[in-house]
């Protein structure tokens, strides 16, 4: 009877935790996988370090502006840890006089600029295998708090690896990198013209990644050491071009496959992306305890 | 007693077969996911512009290399010949706000072919742009009398490689915005300048086999991905009569 009544409670227990689960995963559904930014492979700050972003004062003068951008980084800051992307990347913001110039390595600059007519830029700066230094320009009318946060936090998510997700793939609220200017729109002239007409568009609705966010920035900069085998072939990383199930037609750019670019892979040099070098992280990666409970659930 | 140890034998086993299911079902679909590719730039599509190449010897020629390069002077790229960088990427520029055929931005259209492709640095050596020496096939649309099939014209934009004195090189490009490639034939949509025969490039679409390739990224531009280049034509020409 004593045993029976153990038995009953294990399965009460397993029961509530199951829903649990389809709850949460359920809950994860509602976000929405942003792309890898192919034009810089996906690289990200280095893991573990603290970058030290400089925003030109004069630029961003009221409380509630530096609250913005304050709050931004702080939301990005918060998700680095082991149940967030895993980057334990932390931000040292200032607002400083003057910019420095040239960029010291593990910096971001931050600046207001009329030439960022969607609304904000970054110049992402690449070395290696990570992100080095990076610079970014909002638009001057960006001024109410909540779009510069959501702003800023979407320009963050782009030194995270993480790229541009146009609607219909992403949605307000799914990521933070769903493109602004075509939030909800169907009709891509009509939404296209809120930034051209200088008004803009919505900013994502959020001011900080979402768990979908999260998971694509671990999986692509390989945080929290992890191994993720991207392509299913028994090996940590993404398919390469040395790899022995490499296929010609395995390597695809941007929107769609092109037969001449793809030809291009195996020749290239490393240093071109080709020959197959596996990110670093990847490269002594040990499997992760809740790496598969994170691939079942993402 | 007995009643209650198959009941819970029974419920044990549910749970048990209904954890495999789930793990089978997440299994199987990620075993039917498109292969996940390590994206890649190739960064020979981006002609390169040397740090130290001397001026031209042509006064005229001088002149006319720096007024067109001052207007890249100030560049948010901030070129540093001592940076170590590979590449610098801006994340958001003005192709993501053009329709799939922007025939209203531009002033000119064309068919032609790429024949020759250099890089310069802007006049006070922040930014880098590319030019492509574009031949004529056809004309689609042009406010300009001087145009004609057969003849040439200069697209520019902005971006490109840039090799420092140490030999290193480092390519500047937006994020979505490809370069046209030497040899390739495009349709190319065009945006005058204040300067005679030079053009601003807004966008285009690759000709090849019979088949239309966009040049740039962004998703509008995808739905003439693969499509047949006769049909694809006309509905540019259409476009343009519909202005």
């Amino acid at each position: 009877m004593k045993y029976l009544a153990l038995i009953l409670e294990l399965c009460l227990i397993s029961t509530i935790l199951i829903i649990v689960g389809i709850n949460v995963n359920s809950q994860s559904l509602t976000c929405q996988n942003p792309p890898i930014e192919t034009s810089t492979g996906g690289k990200a700050w280095p893991p573990n370090q603290t970058i030290n972003v400089y925003v030109q004062a004069s630029d961003f003068p009221s409380q509630t502006e530096r609250d913005a951008i304050n709050r931004a980084f702080n939301n990005w800051q918060s998700s680095g840890g082991t149940i967030g992307n895993g980057s334990g990347v932390s931000f040292n913001v200032t607002f400083v006089s003057a910019l420095p110039s040239p960029r010291p390595t593990g910096a971001m600059s931050i600046q207001r600029n009329t030439t960022a007519t969607t609304g904000a830029y970054t110049n992402i700066s690449t070395s290696g295998s990570y992100v080095n230094d990076t610079i970014t320009n909002i638009h001057p009318n960006v001024t109410d708090p909540n779009e510069l946060a959501g702003i800023m936090a979407h320009e963050i998510g782009h030194t995270f690896g993480l790229g541009n997700c146009d609607y219909p793939d992403c949605s307000s609220g799914g990521s933070i990198m769903a493109s602004r200017t075509c939030q909800g729109s169907p009709n891509f002239q009509t939404c296209n013209a809120l930034g051209v007409n200088g008004t803009f568009g919505p900013y994502p609705g959020i001011q900080g990644p979402t768990t979908c966010d999260n998971n694509i920035v671990r999986e692509t900069a390989g945080y929290g050491n992890q191994c993720i085998d991207n392509d299913f072939d028994g090996v940590c990383g993404f398919l390469d071009c040395n790899d022995s199930d490499y296929n010609p037609d395995d390597i695809c750019f941007g929107t769609g496959c092109d037969p001449v670019e793809k030809q291009d892979c195996k020749s290239r040099p490393a240093s071109q992306g080709g020959g197959g070098a596996m990110l670093p992280a990847h490269a002594n990666a040990s499997l992760e305890p809740f790496a598969i409970l994170r691939l079942l659930y993402s | 007693m007995n009643a209650y140890k198959k009941t819970a034998f029974s419920l044990v086993t549910l749970i048990i077969l209904g954890i495999t299911a789930l793990v089978a079902f997440h299994t199987q679909a990620a075993r039917t996911q498109p292969r996940k590719l390590r994206p890649q730039i190739d960064k020979t599509q981006f002609p390169i512009a040397d740090y130290v190449a001397p001026e031209p010897s042509d006064n005229g020629e001088r002149a006319r290399r720096r007024a067109r390069s001052k207007k890249y002077d100030k560049s948010a790229w901030e070129i540093y010949p001592a940076s170590r960088n590979d590449l610098t990427v801006r994340t958001h520029s003005d192709v993501e706000l053009l329709p799939a055929l922007p025939t209203v931005q531009s002033s000119v259209v064309i068919i032609g072919t790429v024949d020759k492709a250099n890089a310069y640095l802007s006049d006070d050596k922040t930014g880098v742009y590319s030019e492509f020496n574009i031949r004529i096939e056809e004309i689609l649309k042009t406010d300009k009398a001087s145009l004609s099939s057969g003849n040439s014209l200069m697209a520019i934009r902005e971006g490109g490689q840039v090799k420092f004195p140490s030999g290193h090189t480092q390519v500047f490009f937006a994020a979505k915005e490809r370069m046209p490639r030497v040899g390739r034939r495009y349709v190319l949509f065009l945006k005058c300048t204040d300067e005679a025969g030079v053009f601003n490039l807004l966008t285009g679409y690759e000709l090849r086999a019979g088949k239309v390739f966009p040049l740039d990224e962004p998703k509008q531009f995808s739905i003439y991905q693969n499509v047949d280049e006769d049909p694809f034509i006309n509905e540019v020409k259409g476009s343009l009569q519909t202005q």
